[in-house]
């Protein structure tokens, strides 16, 4: 049982929602999946005076808008792994949704939306957003702003949603074919977050040259990502690229399971492990 | 001394609508324990780790104690005492041959996942059995009898 | 009468029958203490201190009252007016000065965590929210919150022992000193432990009812040990110990956590007199992690010949018992220094321990009981001179443990080893690693820099503990009844945790009647039926409970078989108990059936049961044997009756860029006695394997700089879960304890300490030389990259 008295509230469209929220004087929460919600509230770490369930928006498509992949906020892990579309465009997000663990009652409740927006440094979701250069739309009664993922996590559990503003879609360009893509996380057990996550997008080009993006979650208090380019015949390219990212990581971010050191001295390994499996991919 | 509000609202539970009037507070596990009285389901940590509180909500397997009881208005839960299905028989019989519990108080939880796994995967390998139970925590048995039991389970099912 | 040992030998102990009442498991009947909380109960929260050391200035409480639901706080002060301070179960005696425990803090805080205001509400909710609100200002004072500083320190945790050490022991045995000096061979090093915790799935939960017109109280809830918490708790409340009652359902695990000594036992009582309600407490997963134990240090060094024969040991011990509450966790560092040199004949040692109090959370029992850590430190030494030899670990623990024919044994501490087969477990091991195939030792993995690394380890387990002043000291005890339907009842002391020592005790008693063990009914947990006991602890349960059992069932036994006498015309020791029916040994198609004899016991007084000694029904102890409370030559005592052993062997994968470990493979030889259940002992080692590995690998809740606990969800405290762990193969010897009437020596806690060393082992040898820098356990992966980075520099 929740101990802090708040209102319940299950809006039927956006206006209503932004509404909502914006009436709250900031003390509202958004329920996306509430994987990451219930918890805090069923310990007193948050005590909204009101939570607006999303569930009424019709915010669980996955379609494609003319050059554009649309996530609807609510999309789950399970959903992505279970969408053509998901494979097609954005194989990433599958690799990534297939590795989340907690069983089927976390992947198929646990939303994308929901983890962008709660922004733990030690999750899948940030880095694989900045991997795909996604835009994240966020809706008020001020209007509709999209933010690019680089710019939208701010810092632990920190991103640039106001209180008055949720987070309706995450759109993705997909002009330019895919390519391969890798994905790798290290955690310590079963039972441990991500302590390090890193994705990889590939573009094949001309001479056995790809182009491609890196982007490492969890090893400092924001996701970071790089473009680089790799000879595919050639592991010292790799190295570059690794070295590229890894150069560019702020400082590092601690909590109970590792502290900034661990995480920035694993960054590497476990970056060259991502952009290898893309690597791979692409020649298979 | 009184506490302020109810809030009313309707939900099946194991086949049955149930009226809720109770305090918006409870989770969706304290509503089905707490004031429909099933006590299948537990509460082990309530931040969705232990998995003890694992119940159908409209055909999906759900942590019950990741949602408010009122967000359950209109949904049909499910809980181990309303599992009536020929895969959750086979599973009873296997957990109890294999001894794959011993306190019994996560067991209902490692049922209803093991059941929605069989339901999905009639015949899964040993790592996708691992991965299936990966929400959910046992202190007593290191899992293998688990594992054993939900084989058994799925070998008996191909067989009938 | 004393019980025949070849009780074991056939018929359905011995056999893995199912557990009783398996299928309320499963269909989600069983009731736990939770589904007893009854409608209109208050619910306790309890308003616990963020300082680690603190005067209490004020509390204020008008917010929390003002709060819908709430209906009362009550702080210490309060508290103190109906309470008497808590008794310990354990004798006090070792500790500097007296001890005054209060369930709610009263003037001072020791620890964050401490219970400091009670708040009553309506719901859950509304007490959890009312105890948000409610203001304690504290005064902090310079918390000490590491062993390093409470041995330096001028003040003490608690002020009147004007000492940090709490108790101190020393074992001496032969001249290490000299030995040592003109060794071939001397390895040193380091260990040590972090916090770690039982972490049962269901939480401490404890339900009081006053009824105020009989003047008694029933708590109903958590109770591993309900005889002694009846106790303590009628001391608590001023109340004689009649009217108290302890009533423990199912529970949800305990391992250790739910024995006797929680402020809250005490809390809820008190409030259900003083507010006339039922009063609930539910701790929640958070407060479950207040539950520490573990955490020390030792420094050890080995001695040995060239050839690998052991001559010394010695070892120093600092153990962070935090402050002391009315619980008995610390007396687990004592038992951790009685334990050395576990398995290995070696005849001159030196163990001095010291118990340091700290401002951090009282220890709670846990798994092991202390001999865990005393099995990781040996085997630590034992891998570490193996290294420094050259040679294979498994040889070198050949070489060097006790021979069949030492046993029993005097270990320098005074216990007495009752009988074992080291070699012949260790044959066994060998066997089971060679199929299927092990792991490879050694090998890298594509180019990954992954190693494996195998790990082996002796496991020394004394079980029974039977400490002096203790209550109750070493014994439980057992009803048995024959009702007059037949149906045979078990009324016995000890407590199921839910480890199926309910089937056991009914298989043992069901031969003893020639009856399905379906056919007991066994009943635990509740002071006002079952006999005094201790309940769960220690491996006792069959060993203590279903040997008193056994006594009292042949007992009775012997009774019903003067009325069988009569009924068959025969004589008394004509008379054997089979398949359902007394039976006439001469003449077997004789017969009468159990029930109907019963009844005639009952119902024929004068004239079939003429000379049965009325009631059918007898009660029995079984006190432990090879438990000497007079000191020895030496000064010591021996407070454990029973030995059992493993030997175990991991294969654990180290990635060298990341530190990460994953347990490829896992083998255990164990050796408990005659095995009732073999299952349900299996099931034992298997879980007691698990949370091995998880302690070596994972599980710890270090505290931050102001003594708070950073590590209190399952997010940050790593349980094992089903992909983390490899199938565990299984073996088993049985070498009778000659001090048990049934040669049992106990299961339960066994396999835990061997787990831990045996990973650890495996860890340490993956790393190679940085080995000798793997000194912190658990062995997480930055502590894994730190080892070789430091072994590298």
């Amino acid at each position: 049982m929740i101990a802090a008295p708040f209102a319940y509230a299950r809006p039927s469209t956006h206006e209503e929602a932004a509404r909502l929220l914006a009436g709250a004087s900031g003390l509202a929460s958004a329920i996306g999946g509430g994987t990451a919600l219930f918890p805090l509230l069923s310990r007193d770490e948050q005590q909204p005076s009101l939570l607006v369930d999303l569930r009424g928006l019709g915010l669980e498509d996955i379609r494609v808008d003319g050059e554009e992949l649309v996530l609807g906020a609510r999309v789950t892990y399970d959903a992505l792994v279970g969408s053509e579309i998901i494979s097609r465009h954005a194989p990433l997000l599958a690799l990534m949704a297939k590795g989340v663990t907690g069983g089927r009652s976390i992947t198929g409740q646990g939303t994308i939306g929901g983890s962008a927006c709660y922004a733990n440094p030690a999750s899948d979701v940030p880095a694989c957003l900045l991997a795909l250069r996604a835009r994240l739309r966020l809706v008020s009664l001020r209007g509709t702003r999209d933010i690019p993922a680089s710019q939208f996590f701010t810092g632990p559990y920190q991103t640039l949603r106001r209180p008055d503003e949720f987070l309706a879609e995450i759109r993705a360009d997909i002009s330019r074919s895919v390519g391969a893509a890798g994905y790798h996380k290290l955690k310590f057990a079963g039972s441990s977050s991500p302590i390090v996550t890193a994705a990889s997008t590939l573009q094949m080009e001309q001479g056995g040259i790809a182009e491609g993006f890196v982007a490492i979650g969890g090893a400092g208090p924001v996701p970071i990502g790089s473009a680089f380019q790799v000879r595919t015949s050639d592991r010292d390219s790799v190295e570059a690229a690794v070295k590229a990212i890894v150069r560019a990581m702020p400082a590092g971010w601690s909590d109970e399971l590792a502290d900034g050191d661990y995480r920035r001295a694993v960054a590497p390994e476990v970056a060259r492990i991502a952009i290898e499996a893309a690597l791979e991919q692409a020649d298979g | 001394m009184g506490e302020r509000d109810v809030t009313t609202y309707t939900m099946t539970i194991n086949g049955r609508q149930e009226t809720v009037t109770a305090d918006p507070r409870l989770l969706l596990v304290d509503v089905i324990r707490d004031v429909v009285g099933l006590r299948a389901t537990h509460v082990g940590c309530l931040t969705g780790d232990c998995g003890a509180c694992t119940v159908l909500v409209d055909g999906s397997i759900a942590k019950s104690c990741l949602s408010l009881g009122m967000a359950a208005e209109g949904r049909s839960v499910v809980t181990l005492e309303g599992e009536t299905s020929d895969i959750m028989a086979a599973l009873r019989a296997a957990f109890i041959a294999r001894n794959a519990f011993q306190c019994g108080f996560c067991t209902a939880g490692f049922l209803m996942v093991a059941a929605d796994l069989l339901r999905h995967e009639p015949r899964p390998n040993e790592a996708a059995i691992r991965h299936a139970l990966n929400g959910n925590l046992c202190r007593c048995t290191g899992y293998e009898p688990i594992v054993n039991a939900i084989q058994d389970a799925a070998r008996q099912l191909q067989r009938d | 009468m004393t019980a025949d040992p070849g009780i074991l030998a056939g018929r359905a102990a011995g056999t893995s029958v199912p557990r009783l009442e398996a299928d309320s498991f499963v269909s989600g009947r069983a009731a736990f203490a939770a589904d007893f909380i009854p409608a209109g109960a208050l619910h306790l929260r309890v308003v616990r201190s963020t300082e680690a050391r603190a005067q209490i200035l004020a509390i204020d409480k008008d917010a929390a009252v003002a709060v819908p639901g709430a209906v009362a706080v009550v702080t210490g002060a309060d508290l103190a007016r109906v309470t008497d301070p808590t008794p310990s179960r354990f004798a006090k005696d070792r500790f500097p000065g007296p001890l005054d425990v209060r369930s709610l803090a009263v003037g001072e805080v020791l620890y964050v965590g401490e219970p400091v205001a009670a708040v009553l509400a309506t719901s859950a909710g509304a007490a959890r929210h009312a105890a948000s609100v409610v203001k304690v200002k504290y005064r902090p004072g310079a918390p000490i919150l590491d062993t390093a500083t409470a041995l330096v320190s001028a003040e003490a945790v608690h002020a009147s022992w004007g000492t940090n050490v709490a108790a101190r022991d020393l074992i001496r045995t032969g001249d290490p000193e000299s030995v040592f000096a003109s060794a071939d061979v001397v390895v040193g090093g380091e260990v040590s432990v972090d916090s770690s915790t039982s972490a049962p799935m269901e939480t401490r939960v404890y339900i009081a009812e006053w009824d105020a017109r009989a003047h008694r109280l029933t708590l109903t809830g958590t109770f591993q040990m309900p005889h002694p918490s009846r106790w303590a708790v009628a001391q608590a409340l001023r109340l004689r110990e009649g009217q108290v009652r302890i009533v423990a359902p199912n529970m949800g695990g305990t391992f250790g956590l739910k024995m006797v000594g929680h402020p809250e036992e005490v809390l809820v009582g008190a409030l259900a007199r003083e507010f006339g309600k039922p009063v609930v407490f539910v701790e929640d997963r958070q407060e479950c992690f207040l539950a520490r134990g573990r955490e020390q240090h030792h420094t050890y060094a080995l001695a040995a010949r060239a050839d690998g024969r052991m001559v010394a040991f010695c070892n120093k011990m600092t153990v962070d018992i935090g402050s002391v509450g009315a619980g008995g966790g610390w007396q687990m560092g004592l038992v951790a220094a009685a334990l050395f040199p576990s398995v290995y004949d070696i005849p001159n040692c030196k163990v001095e321990c010291k118990l340091v109090t700290t401002n951090k959370p009282p220890w709670q029992g846990v798994r092991g009981y202390g001999k865990e850590i005393a099995n990781l430190v040996m085997e630590r030494a034992v891998d570490r001179l193996a290294t420094e030899l050259g040679v294979d670990p498994l040889e070198l623990r050949r070489l060097n443990v006790l021979p069949k024919e030492k046993l029993p044994y005097r270990l320098p501490s005074g216990m007495l080893i009752d009988s074992g087969d080291y070699p012949g477990a260790l044959d066994d091991l060998r066997a089971m690693l060679a199929v299927p195939a092990w792991p490879a030792p050694a090998v890298t993995v594509a180019r990954r820099r992954k190693v494996v690394g195998q790990g082996f380890a002796f496991e020394l387990t004394p079980e029974g503990a039977s400490f002096p002043g203790a209550l109750p000291s070493g014994f439980e005890t057992s009803t048995v009844r024959v009702d007059p339907s037949g149906e045979v009842v078990v009324l016995t002391s000890v407590t199921s945790p839910g480890g199926g020592n309910e089937t056991g005790i009914a298989q043992l008693v069901g031969d003893v009647f020639g009856l399905p063990p379906d056919a007991i009914r066994v009943v635990q947990g509740d002071t006002d039926l079952n006999p005094f006991g201790v309940g769960n602890t220690s491996s006792r349960s069959l060993m203590f409970g279903g040997a008193a059992a056994v006594a009292a069932a042949q007992e009775v036994a012997a009774k019903l078989a003067r009325c069988g006498a009569n009924l068959l015309e025969t004589e008394e020791d004509d008379v054997v108990y089979r398949a359902g029916q007394l039976v006439s040994r001469r003449s077997p198609d004789h017969a009468v059936p159990f029930a109907r004899a019963a009844l005639a016991v009952y119902t024929h007084t004068f004239t079939a049961a003429a000379a049965v000694d009325l009631p059918l029904q007898a009660t029995r102890s079984y006190k432990a044997e090879n438990v000497r409370h007079a000191p020895d030559e030496h000064g010591r005592i021996s407070a454990y009756p029973s030995f059992p052993y493993s030997v175990h062997a991991a294969a654990v994968e180290v990635c060298y860029a990341t530190g990460v470990t994953k347990v490829l493979d896992y083998a255990v030889v164990h050796d408990c006695g005659h095995v009732v259940n073999p299952d349900l002992v299996d099931g034992q080692i298997r879980g007691a394997v698990a949370m091995g590995i998880g302690a070596a690998l994972w599980e710890r809740m270090p505290s931050d700089h102001k003594g708070r606990l950073n590590a209190d969800r399952f997010k940050a405290y790593l349980l094992p879960r089903a992909p983390d762990l490899p199938r565990i193969r299984l073996g088993h010897r049985v070498t009778p304890s000659p001090f048990h009437p049934l040669g049992m020596k106990g299961a339960g806690e066994s396999g835990l300490g061997g787990a831990f060393a045996a990973t650890a082992n495996a860890v340490g040898a993956a790393l190679g030389p940085a080995a000798k820098f793997l000194d912190a356990f658990p062995a997480t992966p930055p502590r894994i990259l730190s080892a070789l980075r430091r072994s590298s520099t």
